[in-house]
């Protein structure tokens, strides 16, 4: 597979150390993103999760190491732009990333940012509002639509720039139910149409999704697998203060008290499965 | 509703009359040049001239009557007070009434009206501007209007994008008090008794969460607005786009007959 995002030794402080103090945010993070890869980034708070989006399309300049978008440094200032257009960021508060005062005006913030004449403009907003779900509410006002709708919004604003790779940083985290559910809807159109997904989130729900999961602590990559390897180790899942989904924790409970069920179960329907197989054979 | 019946003074009112329809940029210059130009009027039939313009522009806006008047309501008042004490304090004239050290003279009655009218044709024409322009276009009107002072050291691209994030984060921060105070209500928090300074006071709890929040909002806005790509106005394209036509051609044409008639006609 094609890498995308190449992070190489990168670590991040946000101030210099005090006497003897390493504060460091992010050290020696080594990870290669692939071009179409849903990726998920985990970990509790503080971890570092945050700060590693920000330094993903340049927000943050890595303290050492390099980071490298598709051939671009992102310490290079003058490439920097190109980068951000390559990595789009949807943010965890809804309202604090609409600067527009309609839903059209907001997609064409960034577009505009980066000069793009009117006429396509208009092209493009009609086919980001059409892929988000949001055509028709073009001239409401961002304080009418629903959280799950300011989300989709700024996803639409992401995808007019024809982003390569768009990161969720704890976007879902602020919404309610339903409104997770259409981001995480969205979110699975991206990679579907091929564009690179990385989420970082609290939830191992929404972890499931992707493709590959990447544990952080203390700065620092602490594990990384696909989803179903992750709950085969409970017990790590349980160091690393993470909730296991209501399968994987029942299935763990079942094996204590002695029953014959498969280790390798993480979803409910296999779970279901395996307890009416074992019911009958009763 | 509520808007309806308690109108803000100059709140837009959307609709697609002519004026609304017109260029943000003329509606600003034409409002500007007409207002220095009021102070050209100094006989009946210039002032009659005035009123003429002024009504045909309340007229076009349509936008009920009503709703413009009940917007201006303090703003009479403030015109009836000025009358008063240009009624009771101007001297000249011969001497109509006289009652001891008080007395109203000639002049004071003529002052008195032609400035009630003048005032009353200024706040009249400034309303139908806003009455008519959202205030978004208002702000790109300015931006665009203001933009050749760009080299003159005049932030003209900051200050219409500080107005527009302005606009756009109104109802968020308003909902947000309203939140803030549901939330210090049920803390036993009380804004309605007490005196005028004990009412103010006890807002204190409010702002100080909100302005928490809105330093919080702003850093976050520019975050995400930096991810978006914002480097300042420059090489930026835009969106909104503003053009004359032909109304705004005869809207100067008004402009400029108006400013010729009030020369001829002043004496």
């Amino acid at each position: 597979m094609e890498p995308i995002i190449q992070l190489d030794g990168v670590g991040f402080r946000y101030e210099l150390p005090r006497e003897g103090k390493s504060d460091w945010s992010l050290r020696g993070i080594r990870l290669t993103v692939h071009r179409g890869e849903h990726l998920a980034v985990m970990g509790p708070n503080g971890s570092g999760k945050s700060t590693l989006a920000k330094l993903l399309n340049g927000l943050l300049i890595p303290s050492e190491g390099c980071i490298v978008v598709d051939g671009l440094d992102t310490r290079d200032g003058k490439t920097l732009p190109a980068v951000r257009r390559k990595v789009g960021m949807v943010f965890q508060n809804p309202d604090n990333q609409i600067v527009g005062t309609t839903v059209k005006d907001d997609v064409a913030f960034g577009m505009e940012n980066a000069g793009i004449p009117r006429k396509e403009m208009l092209e493009r907003i009609r086919e980001v509002l059409d892929r988000v779900g949001l055509n028709g509410l073009e001239a409401s006002s961002p304080h009418h639509l629903s959280g799950g709708q300011k989300q989709r919004l700024a996803i639409a604003g992401v995808l007019a720039m024809r982003p390569e790779v768009v990161v969720f940083d704890e976007a879902t985290s602020m919404l309610d139910p339903a409104g997770r559910k259409e981001v995480l809807q969205a979110m699975e159109e991206l990679h579907r149409t091929g564009t690179t997904v990385i989420h970082i989130t609290h939830s191992v729900r929404e972890a499931f999704c992707a493709e590959r999961v990447l544990i952080l602590e203390n700065g620092k990559i602490q594990w990384q697998g696909s989803p179903r390897e992750l709950f085969l180790q409970s017990e790590e899942v349980c160091r690393w203060s993470l909730e296991v989904p209501l399968a994987v924790e029942l299935k763990n409970r079942l094996r204590e008290r002695g029953l014959p069920v498969r280790q390798d179960i993480v979803g409910t329907e296999e779970l279901v499965e395996t307890i009416w197989t074992l019911l009958s054979r009763n | 509703m509520s808007r309806l019946a308690n109108p803000i003074l100059g709140q837009y009112v959307p609709g697609t009359s002519v004026l609304h329809r017109l260029d943000p940029r003329s509606k600003l210059v034409f409002v500007f040049l007409f207002m220095m130009a009021v102070f050209l009027a100094n006989n009946v039939l210039s002032y009659m001239l005035l009123v003429l313009v002024t009504a045909t522009a309340v007229f076009l806006s349509e936008i009920p009557l009503p709703l413009i008047f009940r917007g201006l309501k303090p703003v009479l008042y403030l015109i009836g007070l000025t009358a008063f004490l240009h009624l009771w304090m101007t001297r000249g004239g011969d001497v109509l009434w006289q009652w001891g050290p008080v007395s109203i003279h000639e002049n004071g009655i003529v002052q008195a009206g032609w400035t009630s009218l003048r005032f009353f044709i200024l706040v009249l024409m400034g309303t139908m501007l806003t009455l008519t322009t959202s205030p978004i276009e208002l702000t790109d009107g300015l931006e665009r209007l203001l933009s050749p002072l760009t080299r003159l050291g005049v932030p003209a691209h900051e200050l219409a994008l500080m107005m527009s994030i302005a606009l756009r984060f109104i109802p968020t921060l308003w909902e947000e008090t309203e939140k803030i105070m549901k939330a210090q209500r049920a803390r036993g928090a009380d804004f309605e008794s007490g005196g005028l300074y004990r009412r103010a006071k006890s807002y204190i709890p409010v702002l100080i969460p909100l302005f928490i929040s809105a330093f919080r909002r702003a850093e976050e806005l520019a975050l995400a607005m930096e991810a978006r790509g914002y480097r300042g106005g420059e090489g930026r394209t835009r969106i909104r786009e503003l053009r004359y036509r032909m109304a705004d051609g005869i809207l100067l044409a008004v402009l400029l007959l108006l400013v010729g008639c009030l020369l001829w006609l002043r004496n």
